[in-house]
């Protein structure tokens, strides 16, 4: 599928970043020259061994933290800290509780220098409020909904910002089976409907197969790209897909790369104790 | 025989309905559910467990008292020293009547503690965010603490003469340097996730403090407040203990000296009905400002 021309999205390039982070027993990479290039509209999923640096990249490209070497350019500028463009959905909702549903959608254009007038701000929140599904809960406490609907809270916090990437650390994690088909669904919806690049997070190769355009597999610590398969199942895709022998082929070759490294993260991580327990004596 | 767990289910059910105000029979419980507005008022005075608590109190007061254990210069009776409290309302006991002396003492207490709170959290919040600031406090203030607001007194009436500015100094002084340090470490309660959150959805510099991370530290602050207030009606007793001929503290240390018990009791129990109703408004002030999100700062 040629994403590059459907897009109102904007192109993501990450070029040989490492990151570095400095522990007790020495510096640590948690990547090492990662170098991805997402194009306008693209959906990459990446999925890896736990503790491969996947999260870190995406905190990265978010501007959360800064690379320790290699650059990262959104839209071909360079990126200097967080933008509400860049939106983040976060493996945890992180609502605030203090606000309801309304006041949680409405953060992020009252941040603005200039916000909008009330009105416009309410109607707007309306509109995702509505597109999340959750219609009615405006008034509603966080602490009153369910996980699910604290995701799509989340979900409609960021979209309210018409962000051009969005970036998305393990959203549906910690969410059951049912509802994370529900939000995937949703997922794809508002993606095909915004067109926005998307950087999804994961763990679930299933998740990843069945949203991406590409997948990226990242090897075990320090966090390397791996190899790129692209998705070409057809969309829509939904349940019916999940069944279809390219799927199963696709799942088969994924998984068995993630379990590779998996295996080796552990023998790392054997080797890690053995070397601090000779430390102690 | 009854098992554990089923006893253990027993007694949080029955907790709960303590908590609820309706503590009693399921019989009366059903009774107040069918009865008017101002019966269901009053069975809720009559149930509450502050009722119990404090009836139960009294209670015992009145009895060692009855039994005479000890004369009544060690400890009048209830019903003494409410008849004393009475007769102080019109007749003045020193410069003022009860009321005076409250009040005296309420306006010590309520501009010490209010100048403390407003003072120890800029300076809390300052901490935070400066580092000068924190390393220039830090120590002052580490050496500040223990020391009992008491040990101020004479120093502070020197400095600052007879009136009412070195008692209200020194309660002052008691506030502000505990209210510097929960205030720093309220505002290190915003949870990492939720200020990423919000530092990806816009918000910066000044908008980040107002809109998150003060919310975040409301809680944590508001149960600070509650504990500096009981602080300031400890350091008012210091403040009336030298140079004062008025408060509630002031009634304490004078009749300690000439031995009339009952306005000695008299005045504690104002002290603890004053004190309580101020915790009272603390109270209500937390739950209109953090309501029922407060626990849910973590889970969410």
């Amino acid at each position: 599928m040629n994403t590059t021309e459907l897009g109102t999205g904007i192109n993501v390039a990450v070029t040989a970043v490492t990151k570095t982070y400095e522990t007790k027993q020495g510096p640590l990479d948690a990547l090492r020259k990662v170098t991805l290039n997402l194009a306008a509209g693209e959906f990459v999923a990446v999925v890896g061994p736990s503790g491969c640096g996947k999260s870190t990249l995406l905190r990265l490209v978010a501007g959360l933290d800064r690379p320790t070497s290699g650059e990262i350019r959104i839209d071909g500028k360079a990126i200097d800290g967080p933008d509400p463009r860049h939106g983040v959905v976060f493996q945890r909702p992180a609502l605030f509780p203090w606000l309801d549903v309304l006041g949680n959608v409405t953060f992020g254009p009252r941040m603005k220098a200039r916000a909008p007038n009330k009105k416009t701000l309410v109607a707007e929140a309306e509109r995702y409020i509505t597109a999340v599904g959750l219609a009615g809960f405006e008034r509603h406490k966080i602490y009153e909904l369910s996980g699910g609907m604290m995701h799509r809270v989340a979900l409609a916090r960021v979209l309210i910002n018409e962000p051009l990437v969005l970036l998305m650390d393990e959203p549906f994690g910690a969410l059951d089976a049912q509802t994370r088909l529900v939000m995937q669904e949703l997922l794809t919806e508002i993606w095909q409907a915004e067109r926005s690049t998307v950087l999804f997070v994961t763990h679930d190769v299933d998740e990843a197969l069945l949203l991406s355009d590409r997948t990226v597999v990242m090897t075990a610590r320090p966090g390397q790209i791996k190899e790129i398969h692209d998705v070409t199942l057809p969309r829509p895709r939904g349940l019916t897909t999940l069944t279809t022998p390219e799927f199963a082929s696709l799942k088969r070759e994924v998984l068995g790369s993630i379990r590779e490294e998996t295996q080796r993260t552990m023998s790392l991580e054997r080797a890690e104790v053995r070397a601090h327990s000779g430390d102690d004596r | 025989m009854r098992s554990g767990a089923s006893y253990e289910h027993d007694y949080e059910l029955r907790d709960k309905r303590w908590l609820d105000g309706r503590a009693g029979t399921p019989v009366l419980m059903l009774r107040s559910r069918r009865g008017r507005l101002g019966r269901k008022l009053i069975h809720a005075v009559v149930f509450a467990p502050v009722t119990y608590s404090l009836l139960s109190l009294l209670g015992l007061w009145w009895l060692v008292a009855a039994v005479h254990i000890t004369s009544t210069d060690i400890l009048p009776a209830p019903a003494l020293v409410a008849e004393r409290a009475v007769e102080l309302t019109h007749s003045p006991y020193g410069s003022e009547t009860l009321f005076g002396h409250a009040l005296t003492s309420i306006v010590r207490v309520t501009a010490g503690f209010a100048s403390g709170c407003v003072a120890g959290i800029a300076v809390g919040i300052l901490m935070r965010y400066v580092y000068a600031i924190r390393y220039f406090a830090d120590p002052i203030l580490a050496f500040l603490r223990p020391v009992p607001a008491f040990a101020f007194v004479t120093v502070l009436i020197t400095w600052f003469g007879l009136g009412e500015l070195p008692k209200v100094m020194l309660i002052f002084l008691a506030v502000f340097s505990l209210t510097t340090v929960f205030t720093a470490a309220a505002m290190e309660a915003l949870p990492p996730q939720m200020q990423d959150a919000a530092r990806t959805l816009g918000a910066t510099g000044w908008r980040l403090f107002w809109f998150v991370q003060v919310p975040a530290a409301l809680p944590d602050v508001l149960v600070g407040m509650r504990l500096t207030l009981a602080l300031a009606w400890t350091a008012v007793m210091g403040a009336e203990l030298v140079a004062a001929d008025s408060g509630l503290g002031w009634m304490v240390w004078n009749a300690v000296r000439f031995g009339q018990t009952e306005v000695v009791f008299v005045a504690v129990v104002g002290i603890a009905v004053i004190g309580a109703l101020m915790d009272l408004l603390l109270v209500l002030l937390t739950q209109a400002l953090t309501g029922n999100w407060r626990t849910h700062m973590r889970s969410s």
